[in-house]
């Protein structure tokens, strides 16, 4: 298969683009908050297991020093980070299913 | 290089930014990666975590899936990926799920509209899936 010429769906042209990374901080901003968020969704895959062990059939956020919180509702585990003031990439919620259905998408 | 790898369940998965300009979303999502999606979508968890304002969005369509008939909300995004030195960036439609109970858990999807332009290297056994991209629609040089 030959490789697509581009994009004929863009839907930000290159002066827009340039505007918008811009506003964020630059190029380098963008990488703000990589090696955070890669740290956390680390800890939750290792972790993913002993947690599940732990907290069964709970919501768990977890962040780069351990569990944030746990509870039934997925919103209450929000409504705990957030309150803390921690920013998205600072933490990853996941249901902590006992007998998950296989993922078919 | 496009380093992603796989999760505790064995789940192959890329960590990229997302940024919707007209709603001042910018978030890190991990995506499931899944070439048997035809788009890229954030599902309810992501979404939530993104804070998503549902008010505001429009642009409603369908989806088939294995699962039956979804409703997603379409919206302009850019899903910046590093690579390296460089941001490599992907103008899409995504696809933001309408929150459900059947889909609350489901991982958020990136589809063919962005795995189409990378030639994958999928090794679970060694842990290891990068990606090499042939496309982006935006290359920036970190400086």
């Amino acid at each position: 298969m030959s490789e697509p010429d581009g994009n004929a769906n863009q839907l930000f042209d290159e002066a827009h683009v340039h505007e918008i990374i811009a506003e964020l901080g630059g190029v380098k901003a963008l990488r703000q908050g990589k090696d955070e968020f890669h740290e956390v969704v680390l800890r939750m895959d290792k972790e993913y297991t002993a947690l599940k062990e732990r907290y069964p059939n709970k919501w768990v956020a977890v962040g780069k020093d351990g569990v944030l919180a746990a509870s039934d509702s997925m919103e209450e585990v929000f409504a705990a980070v957030e309150s803390a003031d921690l920013g998205g990439s600072e933490f990853m919620v996941e249901f902590l299913d006992t007998d998950p259905p296989d993922l078919i998408v | 290089m496009i380093v992603g790898g796989f999760d505790g369940q064995g789940r192959p998965y890329v960590e990229c930014r997302v940024i919707i300009p007209r709603l001042l979303v910018d978030e890190r999502v991990r995506f499931l990666v899944d070439t048997g999606a035809d788009n890229t979508s954030l599902h309810p968890l992501s979404a939530r975590r993104a804070r998503i304002p549902f008010g505001q969005l429009g642009n409603r369509v369908n989806s088939r899936g294995i699962g039956g008939v979804s409703s997603y909300f379409r919206e302009p995004a850019l899903l910046v990926f590093d690579d390296g030195d460089q941001s490599r960036i992907y103008s899409v439609e995504l696809r933001i799920a309408e929150p459900s109970e059947s889909n609350l858990t489901l991982p958020s999807l990136l589809g063919r509209n962005v795995i189409n332009h990378w030639c994958m290297q999928y090794d679970p056994v060694n842990a290891k899936l990068e990606c090499a991209v042939r496309y982006a629609d935006f290359s920036l040089e970190a400086q």
